[in-house]
């Protein structure tokens, strides 16, 4: 999809590394309130996240640590044309029900067609891709057969290099950690008592 | 808020007509429904019925599923007015469409449902479409008359240090100058510190002090004229991350109150629905419930009340009302108040279920509705005094199931699953006797003075006389206590990359029809079918003792289940259905096919394939005609089907082909004659290029029904004419051609339908015959238009057009009747998108034998209070005006006077409804 240039979106929260690509220019330290352009390349470092939203309909992507992927949008007068290209790693996808322009995010082995969804991708070039509903419906495509399952709230499907397409019902453990979902980070305070003894225990107190 | 599409032109605004035309009608068409065109993929769908019927039915219920699925799930459906309605839920909406079905199931048994054929096994096919770009149609948000997008933070969000960005889009707006527009945080211009390129705001405010924060976007249009500013607020600090994270909770409470005179009669209803989720990193809780002034002790529950644990993945338990699933013969759905059990470790899963399909019903709040006099079975003693005999009536007895399925899923390769199902009437539940019911007596009960009496006073007034009453506690002359066990088991297993599934799926069912008298013993058994206890059930003797040749013959030695040990299990006795499983004789020559094609059998064998764009679905299908399961009432029985069909998208999903071929008839039993066989070809396109251009839909099917039939039949003397072979084809196109007029966005759709009916034997019938099948033609055009005033109208047209056939003695008279109808419906945001107000008007002219003209208006309004709290209010009044009223000489009214204006102009309908709901 080569879209070039067009301004399509905003990150909201940075944790940790992320690195953006623009054009040939190397890579440079993505920071809170860095505006996309479409093309962008984004990386995620070990402990990284990014969270940005696009400025037509809100639809938001949040990208988890290790994750490499392309920005692209095409603007319109009235909506942006989405899409990802994730190389790998773990995005969530939440678009709502007033998207206004197409958003399709494609990997190597799949691509997911979104509409008003919210969804976790984790796509690991070996093993295949695993969709996890989390509302709405999202249509996941093997690209290598044209198989293609339509993905619901609590249900994981899962699209395999071997062309296969299938779906089960979702582990509540496997589902990622969104760091949005549960603002800031744990803060501790270590007190430590000592006793006439000499022996010492410590008191640790986490805060927000 | 939810979206909720809802397409007017159905059902109320067709009564009047209907009800002077149920005449031509067979009784399954007392129902009445108009299928929309199409729904709206991720959109609640409204679906409207109209009931032709004085009296309300005890269950009305909508079943849908996705096309081709193999279980439909239920809604009840609500009476609105003259209408019922249904409200199907967004996510049951997908691009691959959905089939649903009505029934409505009356007190004495009868059913009515849309489609009227078959429902079950052919439901109608709804097509959806994506929906419209809803751009200009904002629904209650922040956003004030410049169509800005608060980007973070959420208005109302708790947000900490990393997550503070101020930042707002501007790329829906187009009259901003972006030099005048200014940001404030908490009163304070930080204009210069944010950046503001490409529509695109934002602003880094870096630390802030813990509390609740107010930004406002202050900005001018090209114009140099102010606009409205744009003002949220967010909370600084942290959420209690720990807690929310091992305990979380949400859920809703919705109030509906409505006071409706229909005809007038008053329908007052008052209705709590809420549901709630617990939800702990290990385990969820999820609770409903519905508290209707529907509830009645003299009917089957309204109110419903359910709750399920789940445990990870593995468990889920289900308590109070539920909607259990095993297969489509056996339980499908259908709902069950008990306790339910579903423990999955993926490759081996075991469902239970435990509780009651129906509770007792004691007897219906009528005179003669807990007690009823037989005449015909009154008794006469010797001294010329009588017994009168005083049967139970108005009572259901509380039906009992229990259930449970063991199935494995061995890596995909091979499912298989055994099941077992037991359902009993539990003739303990129904009180014997009732002291405060009433019942009527007339002259037939000598010496006793006509009028209402319960039964101590009858009995009273009998003693008297000098007379009796017998009263009795069992074998009650309505309703029977019925029994029915269901066994089966499936096998299963895919290919090729799991591109393609083979399932087989087998059910035996025995039923009892008639418990009352419990289970017999062997020596019962014995004399069954015949006086003579000789070991043999079924044989017969003539006068000197010989046996008579030909007669059944069942020795009671190869029984291998004594009666009365297995009775806990199931009643056997001369009522069951059928008396022998398998028939004996054919078992030794056809083992196999013996056993499946058993009476009371029912079973499906499906090759379900995925090859690049198609779905294919292969499918043979059998019901027995003895087969009952009382968990799936409406499961057709005596019927084979076999379908083969496909689906296949085209053009990059754009396009989209439906088409099949089904064949269905009643050939099980080799006794059976004149089977009807109806073979149905379909085919539907459609076609959607993408957002924002024309879409199309078509749909094709033609059924052909013929029953083998070459001679004519005579009952006595009078001859008569059952030959079927018919052919009704029907089609629908639907065009919708999205564009923009100025600043108005538009949609204009077009819907052309019709229905033709074809007797093939035309030519070889008498003058004399009815072919009863009813032409119709339908057109609608719609307009939808969106303002960029926060205005959208929706302008409708419909014209449905019917040719009933009747008989004028011998002749054959087709009686056309014509419904035009004309609305206007527009909803207006007000007070910064708190308000939404919604007002319709419409127009029914009904042409037939009587016109009529039914004139109604709706006004109401829905008001967010608070984030969580909304409100709604609905009014209506509909008119209805009868020109020919005026001159008839009657009295239309009853009022005692003739040809008076009210006979004319009358109110038909009136109604406020008022919701309240809050979500936490």
């Amino acid at each position: 999809m080569g879209f070039g240039g067009d301004r399509i979106a905003v990150a909201t929260k940075v944790i940790g590394t992320v690195h953006y690509t623009r054009g040939k220019v190397a890579p440079k330290i993505l920071n809170k309130g860095h505006i996309f352009e479409s093309g962008d390349v984004v990386k995620t470092e070990k402990g990284g996240f990014v969270a940005l939203i696009f400025i037509d309909d809100k639809s938001a992507l949040k990208i988890k640590e290790n994750t490499e992927l392309v920005i692209a949008g095409k603007r319109s007068a009235k909506a942006i044309a989405k899409e990802i290209n994730l190389s790998g790693g773990i995005i969530r996808a939440q678009v709502n029900k007033q998207q206004k322009g197409d958003f399709i995010i494609r990997t190597s082995v799949s691509v997911a067609s979104v509409k008003g969804t919210d969804f976790w991708l984790i796509s690991d070039s070996k093993m295949g891709d695993s969709v996890i509903g989390i509302n709405g419906v999202v249509m996941l495509m093997n690209q290598l057969t044209g198989e293609s399952l339509d993905i619901t709230g609590g249900i994981t499907g899962f699209s395999s290099q071997n062309g296969a397409v299938q779906s089960f019902t979702t582990d509540p453990n496997t589902i990622p950690d969104d760091p949005t979902a549960t603002e800031g980070d744990d803060k501790i305070l270590k007190i430590e008592f000592e006793d006439a003894s000499g022996k010492t225990k410590t008191l640790i107190l986490k805060y927000k | 808020m939810k979206h909720r599409k809802c397409f007017l032109g159905n059902g109320i605004k067709l009564i009047p007509c209907l009800f002077l035309i149920q005449i031509g009608f067979s009784q399954t068409q007392i129902l009445h429904h108009n299928p929309p065109p199409s729904g709206i993929i991720g959109e609640d769908l409204i679906i409207h019925a109209t009931l032709l019927e004085t009296t309300d039915p005890i269950e009305a219920t909508l079943y849908y599923r996705l096309p081709g699925g193999e279980s439909y799930l239920e809604i009840n459906c609500y009476k609105v007015g003259f209408n019922w309605e249904a409200v199907i839920p967004e996510f049951a909406l997908t691009e691959s469409g959905l089939e649903y079905v009505i029934t409505f199931q009356f007190q004495d048994g009868r059913i009515a449902s849309f489609p009227m054929v078959d429902p079950f096994n052919r439901p109608h096919l709804l097509n959806t479409i994506p929906p419209e770009d809803s751009g200009d149609i904002d629904v209650f948000g922040e956003l004030p008359n410049v169509d800005i997008l608060i980007l973070s933070p959420e208005p109302y969000d708790i947000v900490d240090q990393n997550s503070v960005l101020v930042a707002a889009s501007f790329f829906s707006v187009n009259n901003v100058d972006e030099s005048t527009v200014r940001l404030f945080i908490d009163g304070e211009d930080v204009s210069a510190k944010m950046l503001l390129e490409d529509g695109i705001l934002s602003y880094d405010p870096g630390t802030m002090k813990t509390g609740i924060h107010i930004i406002e976007i202050q900005m001018k249009d090209l114009e140099q004229q102010d606009l409205a500013p744009v003002q949220w607020s967010f909370t600084y600090g942290t959420i209690q991350k720990n807690m929310s994270k091992l305990f979380e909770y949400n859920g809703g409470v919705n109030s509906r109150i409505s006071t409706e005179t229909v005809a007038g009669t008053p329908l007052n209803i008052a209705e709590i629905m809420g549901d709630l989720s617990l939800n702990v990193q290990w385990a969820k809780l999820s609770t409903n419930m519905r508290l209707t002034s529907r509830e009645s002790p003299y009917l089957q529950p309204h109110n419903r009340l359910g709750t399920q644990f789940s445990f990870g993945s593995i468990l889920n338990l289900d308590i109070g009302d539920f909607y259990p699933r095993f297969n489509p013969f056996t339980i499908d759905g259908k709902r069950v108040r008990g306790l339910g059990l579903n423990a999955d470790l993926k490759w081996v899963r075991l469902q239970f279920i435990k509780g009651e399909l129906n509770r007792e019903v004691h007897q219906q709040n009528i005179v003669n509705g807990g007690y009823q006099i037989l005449p015909d079975l009154t008794e006469t003693k010797e001294d010329g005094s009588k017994t009168y005999y005083l049967d139970r009536t108005g009572f259901a007895f509380k039906r009992k199931i229990s259930g449970i399925r063991l199935s494995l899923d061995l890596f995909s390769k091979l499912r298989a699953g055994i099941h077992f199902m037991k359902i009993r009437d539990d003739t303990t539940s129904v009180n014997r006797v009732l002291s405060g019911a009433e019942f009527s007596t007339d002259s037939l009960v000598a010496g006793v003075t006509p009028g209402t009496y319960d039964i101590d006073s009858f009995k009273a007034a009998l003693n008297s006389g000098g007379h009796t009453l017998n009263t009795p506690t069992s074998n009650w002359r309505g309703q029977k206590p019925m029994d029915n066990l269901v066994v089966g088991f499936n096998l299963g297993t895919s290919f090729d990359q799991k591109k393609m599934t083979l399932d087989f799926n087998w059910n035996m069912s025995l039923f009892n029809r008639d418990i009352w008298d419990g289970a017999m013993s062997r020596a019962d058994l014995d004399t069954a079918l015949d006086d003579s206890l000789d070991g043999w059930i079924g044989v017969q003797y003539d006068p000197n003792g010989k046996e008579i040749e030909g007669t059944t013959k069942i020795d009671t030695a190869l029984i291998a289940i004594n009666p009365i040990k297995f009775q806990e299990i199931f009643i056997i006795n001369s009522n069951m259905s059928p008396l022998v499983p398998i028939d004996i004789n054919a078992m030794k020559a056809h083992p196999i096919s013996s056993v499946i094609n058993m009476p009371s059998s029912a079973f499906n064998i499906r090759l379900r394939g995925h090859y690049a764009q198609n779905s294919f679905l292969l499918e043979y299908r059998q019901v027995g005609p003895e087969y009952v399961s009382l968990a799936n009432p409406f499961l057709r029985s005596n019927a084979r089907q076999f379908t083969i069909s496909d689906r296949v998208s085209l053009l990059n999903r754009s396009l989209f082909l439906n088409f099949g071929f089904k064949h269905l008839d009643n050939k099980i039993l080799r006794t059976t004659v004149n089977p009807l066989n109806t073979n149905t070809f379909f085919i539907n396109m459609t076609f959607l290029p993408g957002p924002e251009m024309p879409s199309v839909i078509v749909n094709y099917q033609s059924i052909g029904k013929n029953n083998e039939k070459t001679k004519l039949d005579s009952v006595g003397s009078t001859v008569i004419d059952l030959r079927e072979d018919s052919k009704a084809a029907s089609n629908m196109m639907a065009v919708t051609v999205p564009f923009t007029s100025g600043e108005i966005k538009q949609n204009l759709t077009l819907n052309i339908g019709n229905v033709t009916n074809l007797d093939n034997l035309l030519k070889k019938r008498s003058s004399g015959y009815l072919f009863p099948k009813t032409d119709s033609k339908t057109i609608s055009i719609n307009l939808s238009s969106a303002f960029p005033s926060q205005l959208k109208t929706i302008t409708q047209f419909s014209q449905t057009k019917l040719e009933i056939p009747t008989m004028n003695g011998n002749t054959l008279v087709k009686t056309p009747y014509t419904w035009t109808n004309i609305s206007l419906s527009a909803n207006y945001h007000l007070f910064q998108d708190k308000m939404l107000a919604k007002g319709s008007i419409s127009l029914l002219n009904s042409q037939s034998q009587i016109n009529s003209q039914l004139l109604g208006f709706r006004a109401g309004a829905d008001y967010r209070i608070n984030k969580n709290l909304s409100a709604t209010f609905m009014s209506q009044i509909r008119l209805n005006y009868i020109p020919s009223f005026k001159k008839d000489n009657l009295d239309n009214d009853g009022d005692g006077q003739v040809d008076n204006a009210n006979e004319v102009l009358k109110i038909n309908s009136t109604g406020i409804i008022l919701t309240l709901q809050y979500n936490f």
